[in-house]
C-alpha cells in the first residue's frame, strides 16, 4: 500500500491477497502446497471482500442512500465513542491511545496475526488505529479541517472505507500483546474493540455468531449454545452417568445448592463440546470436599460474556445477569472455571461496573486457578505424577495471564503433577502470543472467515507448538498443549486438525482439570490422548 | 524586540507548566473508566514483578491486601525516559539510536540551561567547566533528528505513517539544537548564553551584545516549552496518565470510595448509542438490566 488514503479506495476487489508463499513458514515441520486459496468469483459481486479477500459478514451490499445512511451513523458512531457519557466505560483510555501515538511502529512485531502473515500492512496494530485517527482528524478536530493532510487527516469516509474498517476490526484478536510494546502506553487492541464497539453500538453490525447467536441468543435461550435450563439438566444427569461408567465413582453433581460456598460457572460451550471437562471438575472438587454448586437458572451455567469482545451493553447485561443469579444462590464466591475472558469480566472488568457497595459486587469473583492449586498443594486428593509421564507444554490463555495477572498457580500445578515432563513455549506467561483464536475468531464460522484464521490467524501458535516440540515430534508418543481457556482450546483443536498435528505427530490438547483428574490415583486414567477429542 | 523576548522568557516556562497541569487535570476528570490494565505491574511485590503475576494469583485475594511496592512505578519509568528500553527491545526499524540521541539531546538541552539559571542566580562560574553538556545535547540532538528524519522519510512503513506536521516538528527540533550548536562554536558562545540567561532573570536582555544566533537559539527553546503540551511531544507528559491511570492500575474498588462515586454518577448517565438493541433514552443502569427484554429487537 502506497498510502494510508488507498484504504478507503472505491473498489470491490482487495486491497491486497494472502499468498502462502508469503505467510510465515511452517517448514521443516509441514509441507504445505503453494496454490492460494481464492474465493469463489460470485461472491466479489455479492459480498464485500474488498478488505482481503475473506468476509465474516454475509451482509448483501446496500443501496446507495443505505450506504449515505451508514456514513452518517458511523460518523455519529466516532462522536459517542468521543463522548464520556456515552463511552464512560473506555473513554480515557480511548481518547488517549487516539491522540497520542507517536508512529515508531515499536508495536507491530508483537503481533501474531501481522507476523504470521508474513507482514501485511494492514494487519499491523497502529495501522487501523492510524486510519481512525485520521478520520477523526479530518472530521473532529480544527487543525485537521483547515490544515488537511498536512496534519495527517486525509482519509474521507466513504462506504468502502467503512466496509473495511468493519472487517479490519475483525482482523485482531484483541490480546493486547501490542499494548505490552508500546512505549507510550497506546492501546490498539483497545481501538479495534472500540471500533468493533461502534458497529455494534450504533449500526447494529456485528458477527452473526456474537451477536445474534451469542449475546442475543445468550440473555434469551440462556445459553450461546442456545441450551436451555431443562437440557442443561439432562446434560448434567448424562455426566454424572458417564462419570460412574468411566471412574466408578457416583457423584451427584451439586446443582442449584443454595448456600453453598461456591458457585462454579463454566463456558457454557463446554458442556456440549467437552463433557469431559465438566466431569473433570466435578470429580475433582468432589474429591476435594469442596462446598460448590452449578446454577440451572437461564444463564446461569453458562458463563460466557462475548460482549467483552464488542458490545458494553450487552457485556453489562450478560454480566449483571451472572451476578444475580449468584447473589440469589446466597454463594460467598463466583469461581470462574477454564474461561479466559469470562475470567477477565467477572475479576477485572466488572470490578468498575458496579459500584461496592452493591450487594452483588460483593460476591468475590475469583479464577479457578488459584482453588485448584490449593486442591494439589494440600493433598486432599492423591495424585501421582507418572501418570502424566509425557511431554507437556501449556498454552496461556491472553485474559489469564497478560490481562489479569494469573501466571504462576497453573504452572505450579502442572510442574506438581506431571514427572518433570513440562516445558514452556516460547514466549510464554503475560508475553504468550493469542492462539489466534480470541475475541470470537474461535466461533466465527461465516462465509470464509474461517480460512482466514485457519491460515493466519492459528499460524503462529501451530509453528510455535511445533518449535516447542521440535525434539520429541517423531517420538511415538502423545504430547499434550495444556489450556484453561475453552476459546483457546477450540483454537489447539482446529490447529491439531487442519494442520494434522495429532495425525502427523501425536500432539494432543487438553483443560488443566482434566489433566489434574488423570493423575487422581483412586481411578483409572481420565484422558484418552490416543485419540482426539473433536 | 527585547520586552518580546523578555516575556516570552517569562511566559513560556509558564505556559509549559500550565499547559501540562490544564492537560493533566482535563484528563483526570474524564470518566473512570472500566479496569483494564496489562501485566507485569511494576508495583507488585518483588517475586510476582519478575513473571507478570498479580494479587488475583491468591485464594481469596479479596480478604487480603496486595502487597504493593509502589516504588516500582516511579522507577520503571526510567527504563524508558533514560534508555527507551522497549524500543530498543522491540523496534524492528532501528530507530532506537537515533531516537536515544534525540532525547538525550532534549534531556541535556535542559541540564544545560538548569545549569546556566543555577549559575546566573548563584553566581557560581560553573557554567564553562560543564559546557561539554551543551556541545553533547546539540550534537546527540542533531544528528538524532537527522537520522530519525532518514529513517522517517526513507523506510517505507514509516513513511506511510508520517505526515507533514511529523516532519515540521522534526524540523523545529533540528533547528532548536543546530542553532545551539552554532551559538556555542562562535567565539564567546558560552559567555553569550550566561550573559543572556543572566540578562533574562534580571528583567534586562543585552540584545545589543548578543549575536543573532543565540538570541534565535533561546527564543526557539522558549517556543519549544510552549509547543510541548500541545503537540506531539506531549507524548512524554501523557505517559503518565496511560500508564499509571490506565495500564497499571490494577486496585480493585474500596466502599465509600470516591471511585465508587463516580462508578455510582457513571452508572446514570444515557447511553445514546442507537443500536438495534440499545434503549437511547435509558440510563447505562436501566440498559444493563434489561436483561430479559427484546422490545427493540
Ligand atoms: S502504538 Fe505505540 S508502539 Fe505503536 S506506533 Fe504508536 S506509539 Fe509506536
Ligand atoms: S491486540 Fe493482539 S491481535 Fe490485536 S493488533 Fe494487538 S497484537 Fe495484534
Amino acid at each position: 500500500m502506497e498510502k494510508l488514503k488507498d484504504f478507503a479506495k472505491e473498489t470491490n476487489q482487495p486491497i491486497f491477497e494472502i499468498n502462502n508463499d508469503e505467510l510465515i513458514s511452517l517448514s521443516p515441520y509441514l509441507d504445505e502446497e503453494n496454490d492460494s486459496y481464492k474465493a469463489p468469483d460470485d461472491w466479489f459481486d455479492k459480498y464485500d471482500l474488498s478488505l482481503d479477500g475473506f468476509s465474516g459478514f454475509p451482509f448483501i451490499n446496500p443501496s446507495e442512500e443505505e450506504k449515505e445512511e451508514i456514513i452518517k451513523k458511523f460518523l455519529n458512531g466516532i462522536q459517542k465513542l468521543l463522548n464520556p457519557e456515552s463511552n464512560w466505560t473506555f473513554y480515557k483510555p480511548f481518547f488517549l491511545s487516539l491522540k497520542h501515538c507517536v508512529k515508531c511502529n515499536t508495536c507491530a512485531e508483537a503481533c501474531h496475526i501481522y507476523v504470521g502473515s508474513g507482514k501485511k500492512e494492514i494487519y499491523r496494530p497502529n495501522f487501523r488505529s492510524e486510519v481512525l485517527r485520521r478520520i477523526y482528524k479530518r472530521y473532529f478536530t480544527i487543525s485537521g479541517k483547515v490544515l488537511k493532510s498536512f496534519v495527517g487527516a486525509d482519509i474521507e469516509v466513504t462506504y468502502s472505507l467503512i466496509r473495511r474498517l468493519l472487517e479490519l476490526a475483525y482482523r485482531c484478536t484483541l490480546c493486547r500483546r501490542c499494548a505490552l510494546y508500546c512505549p507510550v502506553g497506546i492501546d490498539n487492541g483497545l481501538i479495534a474493540r472500540e471500533l468493533r464497539k461502534l458497529f455494534s453500538q450504533e449500526l447494529g453490525m456485528a458477527p452473526v455468531e456474537v451477536y445474534k447467536k451469542g449475546t442475543r441468543l445468550h440473555l434469551q435461550t440462556g445459553s450461546t449454545t442456545g441450551m436451555k435450563p431443562h437440557t442443561f439438566i439432562d446434560v448434567i444427569k448424562f455426566i454424572e452417568e458417564d462419570i460412574h461408567e468411566k471412574t466408578g465413582k457416583k457423584i451427584t453433581i451439586p446443582v442449584d445448592k443454595k448456600g453453598a460456598d461456591i458457585m462454579l460457572l463454566h463456558n457454557g460451550g463446554e458442556y456440549l463440546s467437552w463433557p469431559d471437562h465438566i466431569a473433570a471438575f466435578a470429580i475433582l472438587f468432589d474429591a476435594a470436599g469442596i462446598n460448590y454448586t452449578l446454577s440451572s437458572e437461564t444463564l446461569g451455567y453458562d458463563g460466557v460474556n462475548y460482549g467483552a469482545w464488542y458490545d458494553d451493553v450487552e457485556l453489562a447485561r450478560v454480566g449483571l445477569r451472572h451476578l444475580q443469579i449468584a447473589h440469589e444462590l446466597g454463594v460467598k464466591k463466583l469461581v470462574i472455571g477454564e474461561c479466559g475472558h469470562s475470567h477477565k469480566v467477572y475479576s477485572v472488568i466488572f470490578d468498575r461496573i458496579l459500584p461496592a457497595s452493591s450487594p452483588l459486587w460483593n460476591i468475590q469473583r475469583e479464577s479457578c486457578l488459584p482453588l485448584m492449586w490449593e486442591i494439589v498443594r494440600s493433598g486432599v486428593v492423591k495424585l501421582d505424577p507418572m501418570r502424566n509421564n509425557f511431554p507437556i507444554t501449556f498454552h496461556d490463555s491472553c485474559n489469564i495471564v497478560r490481562l489479569m495477572g494469573i501466571v504462576s498457580p497453573q504452572r505450579k500445578i502442572i510442574k506438581a503433577i506431571s514427572p518433570g515432563t513440562f516445558r514452556e513455549m516460547k514466549p510464554n506467561g503475560t508475553y504468550n502470543y493469542c492462539c489466534g483464536g480470541g475475541s470470537g475468531f474461535a466461533i466465527i464460522r461465516s462465509l470464509n472467515f474461517p480460512v482466514f484464521r485457519n491460515k493466519v490467524s492459528l499460524r503462529l501458535k501451530t509453528k510455535q507448538i511445533l518449535d516447542t516440540f521440535s525434539d520429541v515430534l517423531n517420538q511415538d508418543i502423545p504430547k499434550v498443549v495444556v489450556a484453561t481457556c475453552s476459546n483457546c482450546k477450540g483454537s489447539l483443536r482446529d490447529i491439531m486438525k487442519i494442520y494434522e498435528l495429532f495425525h502427523k505427530y501425536k500432539i494432543n490438547y487438553s483443560g488443566l482439570a482434566d489433566l489434574i483428574v488423570n493423575a487422581i490415583t483412586d481411578i483409572p486414567p481420565f484422558l484418552n490422548l490416543e485419540e482426539m477429542e473433536e | 524586540m527585547e520586552s518580546l523576548l523578555m516575556i516570552l522568557g517569562i511566559l513560556s516556562p509558564i505556559i509549559l507548566i500550565l499547559g501540562i497541569a490544564i492537560k493533566f487535570y482535563k484528563i483526570s476528570k474524564m470518566p473512570l473508566n472500566v479496569r483494564w490494565e496489562i501485566y507485569p505491574l511494576p508495583h507488585e511485590s518483588e517475586e510476582k514483578r519478575k513473571y507478570g503475576g498479580s494479587y488475583m494469583e491468591e485464594l481469596n485475594w479479596l480478604e487480603k491486601r496486595p502487597e504493593r511496592y509502589t516504588l516500582g512505578e516511579y522507577i520503571e519509568p526510567f527504563k524508558e525516559i533514560l534508555y527507551l528500553h522497549k524500543v530498543k527491545k522491540f523496534n524492528p526499524y532501528g530507530i532506537w539510536i537515533w531516537s536515544m540521541a534525540l532525547h538525550w539531546g532534549i534531556w541535556l538541552l535542559f541540564l544545560w540551561m538548569g545549569i546556566l539559571i543555577i549559575n546566573s542566580i548563584f553566581n557560581l562560574e560553573i557554567t564553562s567547566k560543564l559546557s561539554v553538556l551543551a556541545y553533547l545535547s546539540y550534537i546527540l540532538g542533531s544528528l538524532g533528528v537527522l537520522g530519525l528524519i532518514v529513517k522517517r522519510g526513507t523506510i517505507h512503513d514509516l513513511k506511510i505513517y508520517t505526515s507533514p506536521i511529523d516532519y515540521l516538528n522534526l524540523l523545529f527540533l533540528l533547528i532548536l539544537f543546530a542553532s545551539g550548536l552554532f551559538a556555542i562554536m562562535n567565539k564567546g558562545g558560552i559567555n553569550e548564553s550566561i550573559t543572556y540567561l543572566e540578562g533574562l532573570l534580571k528583567g534586562n536582555i543585552p540584545v545589543d551584545e548578543l549575536s543573532l544566533v543565540i538570541i534565535l537559539h533561546f527564543l526557539i527553546f522558549k517556543l519549544f516549552l510552549i509547543y510541548i503540551p500541545f503537540s506531539k511531544f506531549f507524548h512524554g507528559p501523557v505517559k503518565y496518565m496511560t500508564f499509571h491511570k490506565i495500564l497499571w492500575d490494577d486496585m480493585y474498588q474500596i466502599k465509600g470510595s470516591k471511585e465508587e462515586k463516580k462508578i455510582s454518577e457513571q452508572l446514570n448517565y444515557r447511553v445514546r448509542w442507537t443500536g438495534p438493541h440499545i434503549l437511547s433514552d435509558k440510563s447505562w443502569l436501566e440498559n444493563a438490566q434489561n436483561t430479559n427484554l427484546h422490545d427493540k429487537v
